[in-house]
């Protein structure tokens, strides 16, 4: 029950606070972008290696893939870092853990309450991207079939569907950003510093994953789970157990090392 | 469970070679109104801090009401308080962070926050984000968020921070009423004048070390009773003092003595008898502050 009250709580600080606002206006706008971009330039299109492509423009069910091939490497981090990284640095900031850790709620449960409320902004960022692709696209484009990678033809709306369990899929490695967000924040108590150090730690595994010579291990790493939901689409060598497996692996290490400095860490200093 | 609300034994924190708090200890009974001093760097803070369990302790042992601290907030369910200035969330309102604490203590009703808040009157105030508030309307609504938790034992750092003299009044009327409800008061402060005026009992820290603890009279008679003498002949009269074992000094031509008052009812006699004439004889009542630095001084 402590549990659920620090949750409903932080959810609630959360809507208190400019940053969340600014994070899921930042995803309308990503999103608004990108249909007004193609919609005004004639022949535009998006890169070939997104599943769908060459149907972008053709049914609203495409452009909502395009922009979660897009996010991984820049906008998904930042976003996702812009409040799960100042979940526990922002107590640091407003130096009020020395009051919410001397009433009755236990330290365990404030921090994985932080770590939930950062994971339910993270859904609400994807939610809110999905939702103003597909309205804004549909308006742009309209709803019509789409034809899969291994060539079967589906209805308009099982491929919105299927937008719906892409976007489902995305929250795995999109959990990594948040938990490894949050570990800096708890580590760093620093909210710039969580931001770009998740930034960083991003662009350096989207270095790694391109190093030659591990290109067995590749599956395996963390910037191949933002391909999972490619399966959905016919992609084959994507897996979403293997996604889930491994992503849960990389949100828990670091959220599990964030709880271990959490629950030792000396609240001093004014 | 103890009654005891705090004792506190052999407690000890470093950071490096500095020792922030060395070998202290304390008990608060029940009903005390407690004053805690000490200079700025005395170690206050920190002793406060791993009392209400935000910092490790490095050595020694402290129960509050028979709880450890250091083993989670079980044992904070009688306690209530704030250490340095009281903060809170800016963007919420003061009565948002009344229920915000509220909900971390198991929940809270309405009434139960605008009886707080009516008590420190901020009721005025109350939907106005913290942000907007002053260092003495803070300090104020920290008072509120630790009476919400109905304490037994209220730790307060430096609660007059802020207040306006009228705010300073009020303050003191409040910590003075609260051990017949039943809480127990644990001040710590560097207004001596505040603590004298309110707390039964002691601590004096210095260096992270305790000098003294016990009650204010106590504390007074440890250092033993003074008394300020003006003669006609301060010269004879000083020589007379010390013959009949008073304790005599010079201070800007007036003679401090200091002794039983059997030995000065004899000196007053004798100086009597010499024809010395005693223009002036009074008890001097040595205040807080005065002993305050005469033991932190002396220990320093």
């Amino acid at each position: 029950m402590s549990l659920l009250r620090a949750y409903t709580w932080e959810t609630r600080k959360l809507v208190r606070q400019k940053r969340t606002w600014w994070g899921l206006g930042a995803a309308v706008v990503y999103a608004l972008a990108f249909v007004l971009t193609l919609s005004l330039k004639k022949n535009a299109g998006i890169p070939p290696d997104i599943p769908l492509a060459k149907q972008v423009t053709e049914t609203a069910a495409v452009l909502p893939l395009a922009l979660l091939a897009f996010a991984t490497f820049f906008g998904a981090p930042v976003i996702s870092a812009l409040v799960a990284g100042d979940i526990v640095s922002s107590e640091d900031a407003n130096n009020t853990l020395k009051m919410i850790l001397t009433r009755s709620t236990s330290r365990a449960a404030i921090y994985w309450a932080k770590v939930a409320a950062a994971a339910t902004y993270g859904i609400a960022l994807m939610v809110v991207l999905l939702a103003t692709s597909v309205i804004a696209s549909t308006i742009a484009w309209g709803v019509h079939g789409a034809t899969l990678l291994d060539g079967r033809r589906i209805s308009g709306g099982h491929a919105l569907w299927l937008d719906v369990l892409a976007y489902a899929t995305y929250l795995l490695p999109l959990a990594v950003l948040v938990g490894f967000a949050v570990f800096l924040s708890t580590v760093t108590r620093n909210s710039a510093a969580a931001i770009v150090g998740t930034v960083i730690f991003s662009l350096a595994w989207q270095g790694i994953a391109v190093l030659p010579g591990i290109e067995n291990a590749k599956n395996w790493l963390f910037p191949k789970q933002f391909e999972a939901w490619q399966s959905l689409f016919g992609q084959s060598g994507e897996s979403i157990g293997r996604a889930a497996a491994m992503c849960a692996v990389y949100t828990l290490v670091p959220l599990v090392a964030g709880w271990l400095v959490f629950r030792r860490r000396d609240v001093a200093g004014a | 469970m103890s009654d005891v609300p705090v004792e506190v034994r052999g407690l000890v924190k470093s950071y490096g070679a500095v020792h922030a708090v060395d070998r202290v200890d304390l008990t608060v009974e029940a009903g005390d109104i407690y004053g805690y001093l000490g200079p700025n760097g005395a170690g206050k803070t920190t002793t406060l801090r791993m009392l209400l369990g935000l910092i490790r302790r490095d050595g020694g042992s402290v129960s509050l009401f028979g709880r450890d601290p250091a083993h989670g907030v079980r044992a904070l369910d009688h306690v209530a308080g704030f250490v340095e200035s009281p903060t809170f969330y800016p963007y919420l309102t003061g009565r948002e962070n009344l229920r915000l604490l509220g909900a971390l203590d198991g929940g809270v009703d309405d009434r139960a926050v605008a009886a707080v808040l009516d008590q420190v009157e901020l009721t005025g105030r109350a939907r106005d984000r913290v942000g907007t508030y002053s260092l003495g309307m803070r300090q104020r609504l920290g008072i509120a968020a630790a009476l919400l938790r109905n304490p037994k034992l209220l730790v307060l750092d430096e609660p007059a921070n802020g207040l306006d003299p009228a705010g300073i009044r009020d303050m003191r009327r409040l910590i003075s009423e609260l051990p017949e409800r039943g809480v127990t008061v644990l001040y710590s402060s560097h207004l001596l004048s505040e603590v004298e005026e309110v707390c039964n009992r002691v601590a004096i820290v210095n260096d992270g070390r305790i000098a003294f603890e016990g009650r204010l009279d106590e504390l007074r008679a440890s250092f033993g009773a003074g008394y300020r003498l003006e003669t006609a002949d301060d010269d004879a009269a000083e020589a007379a003092a010390r013959e009949r074992g008073v304790s005599v000094s010079r201070d800007d031509g007036t003679l401090w003595l200091e002794g039983e008052p059997q030995a000065l009812d004899a000196l007053t006699i004798e100086l009597g008898r010499r024809g010395v004439a005693i223009r002036r004889l009074a008890r001097h009542q040595r205040s807080l502050e005065e002993l305050f630095f005469e033991l932190t001084e002396d220990d320093a």
